[in-house]
């Protein structure tokens, strides 16, 4: 019968992991997470080194040669719910060491499970949380196992363990280790003076970090006692949430809800064979109805939803994807990831309108997508969080041929994240770009050390052996056309751009890009300088936004530049703006009235940008409601 | 039968490494190797110099001695060549004076031993300063995360944090220095976090804020008086640029003054002498203590001035018994030269003067085209010195017996900045310099951020990284303005420095 009720466990459990293995898989997606922390794990004594200098880090250590493989996103669903089955099964088998065999095994599981996969829908979750805690949970097994082989030495073999664990996993590790093993003392041991042990090892405890803050360690005291490190970058930083406390606190209340059981359920005895005959038979009666085990399966199934459904962010998924749909140059599928989000965003307007570049479309899309921030929605680099972004604007700068900006932001980025595959490969595309080889073997000895990048590492050092095989590479020897060698100061996007195009006039990408910052800023003297050259691109009539702009600077200025000949401007053009002229003069001085009358059909024109969303009209910059 | 096969495996391959190599060909030609250890003096009290041989082969051989029939002989199948430490330690000590050898043999895929030409360097009387300050940092300009203060063992090869600012919760640290090479008496900034200025006074720390109302700003670029009471500071308001083309990026003043800081009194003097609209910068005492060395621009009026204008270098008279500021005398213009002056430095003998020189600004370390140059102070003769590159030499320190000194060089890649040691003699010639030695040969070529300001210093910094980091995370304390100084022309100073401010520069 036991081995019955402990196979219908047997099987939810399977279920459960099966479940979570499916949502990690199709819903959470690890790879994700490895891209939006930019994970690099390097081989070699020289990385692992510096994570010996302070308590905690071997487990960042360890989670960060785990993590790497979250690249793959089966590997990663895989990984995630085997260390959490593990996690969940050792609790099982600590809190059947006080209970004796229970009917709520599925549950003790299930519990560490689910809330160690639903950590994971953050995005920004350290996983160096986990295997700290998995830590605790070998560290309070290896107690149990040392206590029953070595009694007399239980409280020698104590503090040798607590130390030990401190070091692998710092100050939070320690505490939920000191309280998890004196419950398991207390629940083991048949005199109530057990229980003197709680207040003694978790006091121990506390006092281990202390000491070793005051003595050994030049750490912070918050960061030997946070479940998380404090430390920048931003983009990086995980908020501690409440689920996380929940996490380390489970294997301590579980424990205690073991002793508890034991009191209440089963008299406090240990051995079941004692029970009396009445009891026996009454708890064999209930153990003939799995009902237990299901309620429990739906109660997880229910907390598990309501967890995830609490924690996960579908919008912060949508700004992860584009990233790395950026990263992958996939300007298709930022378009389509874009469309699903509502309401405006700051990324999701870099993002698009980098897209809408690299597809060749901007000069017709660019009012598309609300431009409420100006040119500072499409050059995050003039933004005060770019500490936040330095990787997507040295990708854009990258696109733009412009080496020397992209390389500084890299740079910074490489500041961040030192060991990070996206910062070292454009560093090193950088340098082969500028011919300075050496400089690009430097880095790729260090890319090199990740296993996961060897195949594009070869491809680089190919470059960088035969240097001359890097002319018939087509983006290599576009880019090397496109940057700017004259010596001058990049100020800002605007005269970044401006040299961008006069190094070179075939660097369309950057032609659009210099005239959508002179639409957005309203330089019209730029723009027309600049868009008299539109037929050096083989064009004809102007795309949207630049003929709505010219439209507009010939009824303003009442002239007509001597560049623009019939076809410049499209007919249709000309009839939109006198639609939205004669729109306009109904309402008079009435802007916020126009702006409802004219929303419908002049929403994605220049003229609406610049009476409506314009940020010198809005002061979007001092209005946060109207930026996400 | 399976273990003696393994067992023969084992002595043939024993007896093979272990093999004379018999007859082999002479290269007529020094040994490819690095780092570049040929021609070069060096300290006695030196790591060993271990270096990769960059020559094709299959096994290499170096054999380096001071007397032929002693070599300490290294081989290996790979081409680094890592040297006993013990070995090399009692050779440099028999060898004070004179010169060390190092024949190096590579064994030819297929072929026989080749013997290049043999390397010879000199061992030095004068020991370098044992111990090597420096900060290492990224190559980001405005983010940082990890970054630390080190120093390094130069008898050998350990490296030990003075503080990392990972202990200050990620404040920025920079701008460490030490007075007369002593390891007891030092200063190091911390900036952004738990702001102030440490220094270490008669072995205890404490946390000062050295601005005052009266001055630009806390005190930047320091240097200690000799008397290790004093501090010359220059104050000020700084910026960056980035750029295209070879210089990356430019790092400016707006302003800058100067001032000296009383380590007894913790009051802050200065003077309209060094107050001025023009930009003092980068103070320096004389070995004797009577003169500030420093550098002075024009007052800027637009962004080209402020990224473009030279430095002269001038110095002023200072009493450190009353904290007066005497009479101003020019030392060197820089049109008179072309060239921008920055990080005048005087040898502990006081006869020469070590600074500089670039196309322009004062912040050297980005410029390629930066070098070192001498300046006779009896003669007031200046020369360009022969141990620079065609990449960045700049930053340097003087060992405290006069002769060592460490410089920061880019000549490696042209990117990182990277310590190099040279030995000037009496008459201003420096030898050919080498870098920093490492344990692996290899370190420079995946060692990815950058030694900034080194200092040489007499021994290891006698506190710990806790109790530094336990002084930082105090309040500092803020200095006092000197009575000496005239406070009514400073806040007008000020005042005149605050209207003149614009963003276009």
């Amino acid at each position: 019968m036991k081995a019955r009720i402990f196979s219908f466990s047997g099987l939810l459990m399977s279920i459960s992991v099966i479940i979570v293995f499916w949502v990690t898989l199709i819903v959470t997606e690890p790879f994700l997470l490895y891209y939006n922390q930019q994970i690099g794990f390097s081989v070699g004594f020289e990385y692992f080194k510096g994570f010996l200098s302070y308590p905690g880090g071997v487990s960042n250590y360890l989670a960060d040669f785990i993590s790497q493989f979250f690249k793959f996103n089966t590997i990663g669903s895989l990984l995630i719910v085997t260390i959490s089955a593990i996690q969940g099964l050792m609790a099982v088998f600590l809190v059947n060491k006080i209970t004796g065999k229970n009917r709520f095994s599925f549950l003790v599981f299930a519990l560490i499970l689910v809330t160690g996969f639903v950590l994971l829908s953050d995005y920004r979750y350290p996983y160096y949380a986990t295997v700290r805690l998995l830590m605790v949970f070998f560290f309070v097994l290896a107690f149990w196992f040392f206590k029953n082989k070595f009694p007399k030495y239980t409280y020698y073999i104590w503090p040798v363990l607590a130390v030990l664990l401190f070091y692998i996993a710092s100050g939070a590790a320690s505490l939920v280790f000191g309280v998890s093993s004196a419950l398991l003392i207390a629940g083991t041991a048949k005199d109530k003076k057990a229980w003197f042990a709680l207040p003694v090892l978790v006091v121990i405890s506390i006092l281990i970090p202390l000491i070793s803050y005051k003595f050994v360690f030049p750490t912070t005291l918050k960061n030997l006692f946070r479940l998380t490190e404090i430390k920048p970058p931003e983009m990086l930083a995980y908020s501690v949430f409440y689920l996380l406390f929940a996490y380390y606190a489970l294997l301590p209340v579980l424990l205690l809800a073991a002793n508890f059981f034991r009191k209440f359920s089963i008299g406090g005895q240990l051995e079941p064979t004692k029970l009396s005959e009445k009891k026996k038979a009454k708890i064999t009666l209930v153990k003939r109805i799995p009902f237990a085990e299901i309620a429990q399966f739906l109660l997880i199934g229910v907390l598990g939803y309501f967890l995830f459904w609490k924690s996960f962010d579908p919008f912060k998924k949508k700004l992860v994807y584009l990233d790395y749909y950026a990263q992958q140059e996939n300007w298709d599928e930022i378009l389509k990831v874009a469309e699903t989000v509502q309401v405006y965003d700051f990324r999701v307007n870099y993002h698009v309108v980098r897209a809408y570049a690299n597809l060749g479309i901007l000069p017709d899309k660019l009012f598309n997508y609300p431009q409420l921030l100006g040119s500072n929605g499409i050059f995050l680099d003039t933004s005060s969080r770019n500490g936040s972004f330095t990787m997507p604007i040295s990708d854009l700068y990258f696109d733009l041929g412009f080496m020397s900006e992209s390389l500084r932001w890299a740079f910074e980025a490489q500041t961040l994240l030192p060991n990070s595959p996206r910062i070292l490969k454009r560093i090193i595309e950088i340098y082969v770009i500028n011919e300075k080889y050496d400089l690009a073997a430097k880095f790729l000895n260090v890319l090199e050390k990740n296993l996961l990048y060897r195949d594009w590492a070869k491809k680089y050092r190919d470059f960088v052996t035969n240097p001359e095989t890097t002319n018939k590479d087509q983006k290599i020897a576009e880019k090397r056309k496109f940057t700017p060698r004259k010596e001058a100061v990049n100020l800002d996007p605007l005269s970044n751009l401006k040299l961008l195009v006069d190094t070179n006039h075939n660097n369309r990408l950057a032609y659009d890009y210099l005239l959508t910052v002179c639409i957005l800023d309203g330089y019209p003297n730029e723009f027309l300088n600049y868009v008299s050259h539109y037929s050096y691109y083989g064009i004809k009539t102007l795309p949207k936004s630049w003929e709505e702009m010219l439209s507009f600077l010939i009824v303003k200025n009442k002239s007509v530049p001597a560049f623009v000949t019939n076809e410049t401007v499209s007919a249709e053009c000309i009839n939109r703006l006198k639609a939205f002229n004669a729109e306009m003069k109904k309402y008079g001085n009435n802007m916020e009235q126009a702006k409802i009358a004219t929303r419908k059909d002049f929403e994605n024109s220049y003229w609406y940008y610049l009476l409506f969303l314009n940020p010198k009209v809005t002061n979007a910059f001092n209005n946060k409601s109207l930026i996400k | 039968m399976k273990k003696l096969v393994y067992l023969l495996s084992v002595v043939f391959l024993v007896a093979s490494c272990r093999g004379d190599m018999g007859n082999f060909t002479e290269v007529d030609r020094l040994p490819v190797i690095f780092p570049d250890y040929t021609g070069i003096v060096i300290p006695p009290n030196i790591a060993p110099l271990n270096f990769k041989i960059n020559e094709p082969g299959e096994a290499f051989e170096a054999r380096i001695y001071v007397d032929k029939e002693n070599p300490v002989t290294v081989r290996s199948s790979s081409a680094s060549i890592i040297i006993d430490q013990a070995k090399w330690r009692k050779m440099l000590d028999a060898g004070k004076g004179k010169s060390i050898y190092t024949d190096v043999f590579v064994k030819q895929k297929e072929g026989g031993w080749q013997k290049f030409k043999t390397i010879e360097n000199r061992i030095s009387e004068e020991k370098i300063d044992s111990h090597l300050a420096y900060r290492l940092i990224n190559t980001g300009y405005v983010l940082w995360t990890n970054l630390g203060i080190y120093q390094r063992n130069l008898e050998n090869f350990d490296e030990k944090p003075i503080l990392e600012n990972k202990s200050i919760e990620y404040g920025c640290l920079n701008c460490h220095s030490f007075a007369n090479n002593d390891p007891n008496k030092f200063m190091l900034h911390i900036r952004a976090i738990h702001g102030g200025t440490l220094i270490s006074k008669d072995g205890k720390l404490e946390k000062v804020n050295t601005k005052t109302n009266y001055t630009l700003n806390a005190g930047a670029y320091p240097n200690w008086h000799p008397d290790g009471k004093h501090i010359a500071y220059s104050v000020n308001d700084i910026g960056q640029y980035f750029c295209s083309g070879e210089i990356r990026i430019e790092v400016a003043d707006m302003s800058s003054d100067l001032i000296v800081y009383d380590v007894e009194k913790n009051t802050v003097s200065t003077s309209a002498k060094v107050s001025t609209p023009n930009r003092e910068n980068l103070p320096v005492w004389s070995p004797d203590g009577k003169y500030i060395y420093y550098l002075s621009a024009p007052p800027v009026r637009d962004l080209d001035d402020r990224i473009n204008d030279k430095y002269d270098l001038l110095r002023i008279e200072y009493n450190t018994a009353d904290n007066s500021w005497g009479k101003i005398d020019t030392v060197l213009i820089a049109d008179s030269i072309g060239k921008s002056i920055s990080f005048p430095k005087v040898t502990p003998n006081g006869k020469f003067l070590m600074f500089c020189t670039s196309n322009n600004g004062y912040f050297t370390i980005h410029h390629p085209q930066t070098d070192l140059n001498l300046l006779d102070l009896q003669t007031g003769k200046f020369w360009k010195m022969d141990i620079n590159s065609d990449q960045t030499d700049s930053y340097h320190c003087f060992s405290s017996g006069g002769h060592w000194f460490v410089f920061t060089s880019k000549r490696l890649d042209g990117l990182f900045s990277r310590p190099f040691f040279s030995y000037l003699d009496e008459n201003g010639n420096a030898t050919k310099p080498f870098v920093l030695p490492q344990e692996d040969p290899e370190f420079y070529n995946s060692f990815i951020k950058n030694y900034n300001i080194p200092e040489l210093i007499k021994g290891e910094v006698p506190f710990t990284p806790v109790e530094i980091r336990d002084k930082v995370l105090e309040d500092a304390i803020p200095a006092k303005i000197d009575p000496g100084v005239d406070t009514l022309y400073m806040k007008q100073h000020l005042q005149k420095k605050e209207s003149s401010d614009s963003p276009h520069v």
